[in-house]
């Protein structure tokens, strides 16, 4: 850490490099200071305060025998006595000079296609593509990887995993409750009134009210990630998710704000709830004068995400908490810092607050974080109603708190209505920004946050976890600088992450057993456990349809969020997640088998070759076909391709011919498939006298139940 | 209904009605685990509640009545059992327990530590440092989940936790919401609908699909893999013990996790008095079941 002339406290680690490295030099200047200043005959005042030798404010924050210490005693030797040495054994990190990928094995062009398209597309890649990937080879990548960021799955996927990340949809409350009763009072409620009489029948026309309701609801939680959709979709810098003047409305949504049938002619259909057109509000007009939204322009000062109704409802604040989650919020959503973590220490708090009148502006403790934290709370201090959004404070904004501004610089007041917008552009321009947006994109591909720097310097593992840390923010950073120089567009990102030996790790060329090259290689590799969602797309993808069972409390207790409570996805499996999967497995597998056997040949997805009759070991050329089947499946399902007479396909063959032979040695089985995997209305059911089907549906099972299938 | 049994329930709603959160560690006793026979875990259950957004403990175990610090009593009011002081509550109660019963049925059981100091600046990272004893360090894991690695490694259900911080280090998976008709299914997922006598596959399928599962797992294990990859092979786990284990727990979630409250529940977390919100700089336990945090609420 270090401080600013200002006193803010910045976390290098998250800085440009030339200001890492400005920050590292400071700081070692003023260790070496402290390390040259001797406390009469006991020594370097750095080592005794370290240990708690000296009388002062702080307290023993290393043991004498710790590396941390050890480090400290060398630095503070080398300063007084600065002839070049070698560095002792005991704190010297392993020498490794070979790159950091070595021995790992990435995946093929074909692979990684089929890694994109089910992750961003919810499909699997389609002949063209790979008839292209083909004749053009990596070349040819970037601009399939374009066509996919053009479809609407590409978009349905994005809204959702950005969502993770700001959870706009997880207010309470009622959606249109983002619009509030003193400036909506006459408009947010438009689908209790909107005539339905054309619908003669009471109840059909109550069942259309409900889906009224429903939608609108819908379409106004939708708002916020639709705007990070306009923004990818139409290639325009990602900086406006802090700075786009427009907010993202629907013809229902319209009406809420009062303001359809200016917008009517935007609509290719004003009567499509989702239809999303981007529209610069007018400032607030409240019930009373005193709540009017003061405004230079006369429109809303909006600023992107940071001023829409629903993100500061997800962030409300309090009389006592004083927009301070809001400002913790804004750092880590785009700064990328947890500012709760900047300076995390233990303190007696009694006795700071008996001490100082406002500890918050005066301890050094709380000072540390609050000079950060507290300017942006007030820069939110004209949405401070309970309901979240506009409204200024009754008694003026706080006096003992420091003052508005961002990090060193005071908001000027002529700029205070438009403070978000003001926090905004400056938020573009910050170099945290562009490597905090790459970070999202990594979360969205990989399902997990990028590494943290490790800390325990006692870990004989620490010079590892660092090296794998310091490789991946070199990617971040370099990702970072493309994704700048693309003017910000985020498929930039997208595309670099895509392509980078982080996401194509795939393997390795020998087991690894030394523990510290396992640790450089601990969090390599995407290895996702696919959330409920992306599993059911998965399912669709392959299948035709989704599986339809994984929502609400199965998809929460598949590792799924609901964007309230339950924020982080499950990433590793739990027992229950494994029973559903197997659950899966057996559904999807029953009911796919014997409807895709009662399809004509050519419409058929999976049994392309085979017929119910044919039945192992009765010629060669069944046998072959059989085995063609094998292949094809493992392709389509676990997306590998093996040779007809590899062990992988032998063992599926094994599995298939021996139920069936199995099943001979059985007394009067049905031939017929069980009753819940009959096809319900796809032609004729076909007979199973030979039990090939239900084989067949072992088989699909069997695959469905691969690390390959439920892992990405 | 036992009343043992309408308390457990009574109880977890009215956490979930107070805002409360809980982790529920399952694990396996010693004697279980030296069995290792797929039996059903017998206890004990662990049960760690995070007071998310704070109570105010001196209307139960640290009353003051001074100082108008509570206005339903006074200090002389203050009742005692043993060595326990707690408020009188029995002339206000509507509905639930008064501390009057509640001490009289189990104060011979408790043990109650009123506060403990922990002394960090800030909110995250107190929550961290009271779940894992570690203040700086986002690897380590919570006592609820290092007591279930340590009780029940294989148990498909060790671990459920209801939010708040859950971090695992990497032990043990964590779950999320027990809900009974779902769990009822999950135990029989080789039966359609969960329906035991509805098998998907005669048994000899299914032991084929097994053998060749266990197979391609050990051909898989073979391979040189990436530590992910690794862990993520040893996820899985064989059929009959995800059944008989999800069997075992049933009782136990009919018992503590009644159907409206498991269905209720999302709309009760994270509810947050005036109290609740304030922004404090210290933390602070208030016994060794319970423990109150005040933190702003994400």
């Amino acid at each position: 850490m270090r401080r600013t002339a200002s006193s803010i406290l910045q976390d290098p680690e998250r800085s440009q490099i030339a200001e890492q490295n400005e920050a590292m030099r400071h700081n070692r200047n003023a260790f070496a200071r402290m390390a040259a200043s001797p406390v009469e005959v006991h020594g370097s005042r750095l080592l005794l305060k370290i240990v708690g030798k000296l009388d002062h404010g702080g307290r023993d924050v290393l043991k004498p025998d710790s590396t941390g210490y050890r480090i400290l005693a060398e630095f503070t030797r080398r300063v007084t006595t600065p002839e070049p040495t070698e560095l002792p054994s005991s704190i010297a990190a392993p020498k490794n000079d070979k790159p950091f990928f070595e021995g790992v094995t990435m995946l093929d062009n074909r692979r990684l296609l089929r890694r994109v398209t089910l992750s961003l597309a919810g499909r699997l890649p389609t002949s063209a593509e790979l008839a292209a990937l083909d004749e053009q080879g990596s070349a040819g990548l970037p601009k399939l990887f374009d066509g996919i960021m053009k479809e609407d799955a590409f978009y349905d996927r994005l809204r959702e995993a950005f969502n993770d990340i700001f959870l706009t949809v997880g207010y309470d409350g009622g959606a249109e409750q983002a619009l509030t009763y003193e400036h909506f009072e006459k408009t947010r409620l438009w689908a209790e009134k909107h005539s339905l009489d054309h619908i003669e029948d009471a109840k059909a026309r109550q069942q259309a009210r409900y889906k009224l309701w429903n939608d609108y609801r819908k379409a106004i939680l939708g708002e916020p990630m639709k705007l990070v959709e306009y923004i990818v979709r139409n290639d325009r810098p990602f900086t406006e998710i802090v700075t786009a003047d427009y907010i993202m409305v629907t013809p229902y949504t319209s009406r809420g704000y009062g303001v359809f049938d200016q917008l009517h002619d935007s609509f290719k259909n004003s009567d499509d709830p989702f239809e999303y057109v981007p529209v610069k509000l007018k400032a607030l007009v409240g019930r009373a004068r005193s709540t009017d939204q003061e405004s230079a322009t006369g429109f809303y000062p909006h600023a992107g995400l940071l001023s829409t109704f629903q993100y500061l409802r997800r962030y409300p604040t309090t009389e006592t908490n004083r927009n301070r989650l809001r400002a913790r919020m804004y750092y880590l959503h785009f700064l990328g810092v947890d500012a709760l973590e900047l300076a995390a220490r233990v303190s007696d708090a009694a006795a700071v607050s008996a001490k100082f009148e406002v500890p918050t502006m005066q301890a050094s403790e709380c000072v540390v974080c609050h000079k950060t934290v507290d300017p942006v709370a007030g820069m939110f201090q004209d949405f401070y109603q309970p309901e979240g959004v506009y409204g200024r404070r009754k008694d003026g904004w706080f006096k003992d708190m420091f003052v508005a501004g961002f990090e060193g610089e005071d908001l000027p007041a002529e700029e205070r209505w438009r403070s978000l917008q003001w926090l905004g552009e400056r938020t573009a321009k910050d170099p945290r920004f562009a490597t905090t947006m790459v970070e999202h994109v990594y979360y969205v591909l990989t399902g997990r946050k990028v590494l943290l720097a490790p800390k325990d310097l006692d870990d004989p593992l620490y010079a590892a976890r660092r090296r794998a840390y310091d490789e991946q923010r070199r990617a971040v950073q370099t990702i970072a600088d493309r994704f700048v120089q693309a003017n910000f567009n985020l498929k930039q990102a997208f595309k670099e992450w895509i392509v980078s030996d982080f996401y194509r790790a795939d393997g390795l060329l020998s087991a690894v057993q030394d523990p510290n090259r396992r640790a450089e290689l601990d969090d390599v590799g995407v290895v996702r456990m696919l959330g409920p969602e992306q599993v059911d797309r998965k399912v669709a993808a392959i299948f035709g349809e989704p599986w339809g069972k994984m929502n609400e409390q199965l998809a929460v207790l598949y590792g799924g969020i609901d964007s309230k409570e339950v924020t982080e996805r499950a990433t590793d499996p739990s027992g229950a997640m494994g029973a559903i999967q197997r659950t899966l497995a057996n559904d999807v597998a029953c009911k796919h088998t014997a409807r895709d056997f009662a399809r004509e040949p050519a419409e058929r997805r999976l049994f392309v070759g085979v017929e119910p009759d044919m039945v192992p070991g009765t010629s060669p050329e069944t046998d072959a076909a059989i085995r063609s089947t094998l292949v094809r499946l493992h392709e389509q399902i676990v997306g590998r391709t093996y040779a007809s007479d590899s062990p992988e396909i032998e063992r599926a063959w094994q599995l298939f011919s021996g139920i069936v032979s199995d099943s001979h040695d059985q007394k009067g089985f049905d031939p017929r498939e069980i009753y819940a995997c009959r096809p319900a209305s796809t032609g004729p059911m076909p007979l199973d006298k030979a039990y090939t089907i239900r084989a067949w549906r072992a088989v699909v099972t069997y695959l469905l139940r691969h690390q390959e299938f439920l892992y990405e | 209904m036992r009343r043992d049994e309408l308390l457990r329930r009574d109880f977890l709603k009215h956490c979930g009605l107070a805002g409360l959160s809980l982790a529920l560690p399952f694990g396996r006793s010693s004697s279980a685990q030296a069995g290792e026979k797929d039996e059903p875990y017998a206890g004990p259950y662990y049960i760690v509640f995070n007071a998310s957004g704070g109570w105010d403990t001196t209307y139960l175990m640290d009353p003051k009545g001074v100082e108008g610090i509570n206005r339903l009593y006074q200090e002389g009011d203050i009742l005692t059992h043993g060595a326990h002081k707690y408020a009188p509550t029995a002339k206000h109660i509507q509905a639930g327990m008064s501390n009057e019963d509640f001490y009289a049925e189990f104060g011979d059981q408790l043990l109650v530590v009123n506060g403990l100091d922990y002394s960090v600046n800030n909110h995250s990272p107190g929550a961290r440092y009271m779940a894992t004893g570690k203040l700086d360090s986002l690897a380590y894991p919570t006592f609820a989940a290092l007591v279930a690695a340590c009780r029940g490694p294989s148990c498909p259900l060790a671990f459920l936790t209801f939010g708040n911080y859950s971090s695992t280090g990497n032990l043990v998976a964590m779950s999320r919401v027990p809900y009974l008709p779902s769990l009822k299914k999950l135990a029989n997922a080789d039966a359609v609908e969960g329906n035991e006598r509805a098998p998907y596959f005669d048994s000899f399928a299914m032991d084929r699909i097994e053998q060749a599962l266990g197979e391609q797992a050990a051909a898989q294990a073979s391979l040189p893999r990436l530590p992910r990859q690794e862990r993520a092979q040893t996820s899985c786990m064989p059929r009959r013990q995800i059944r008989k284990r999800l069997h075992g727990s049933r009782p136990i979630f009919r018992q503590m996790c009644p159907r409206n409250a498991c269905r209720n529940r999302p709309t009760w977390l994270w509810r947050r008095s005036k109290r609740g919100s304030a922004y404090r700089p210290t933390y602070r336990s208030h016994s060794s079941i319970v423990t109150s945090i005040t933190t702003p609420t994400r």
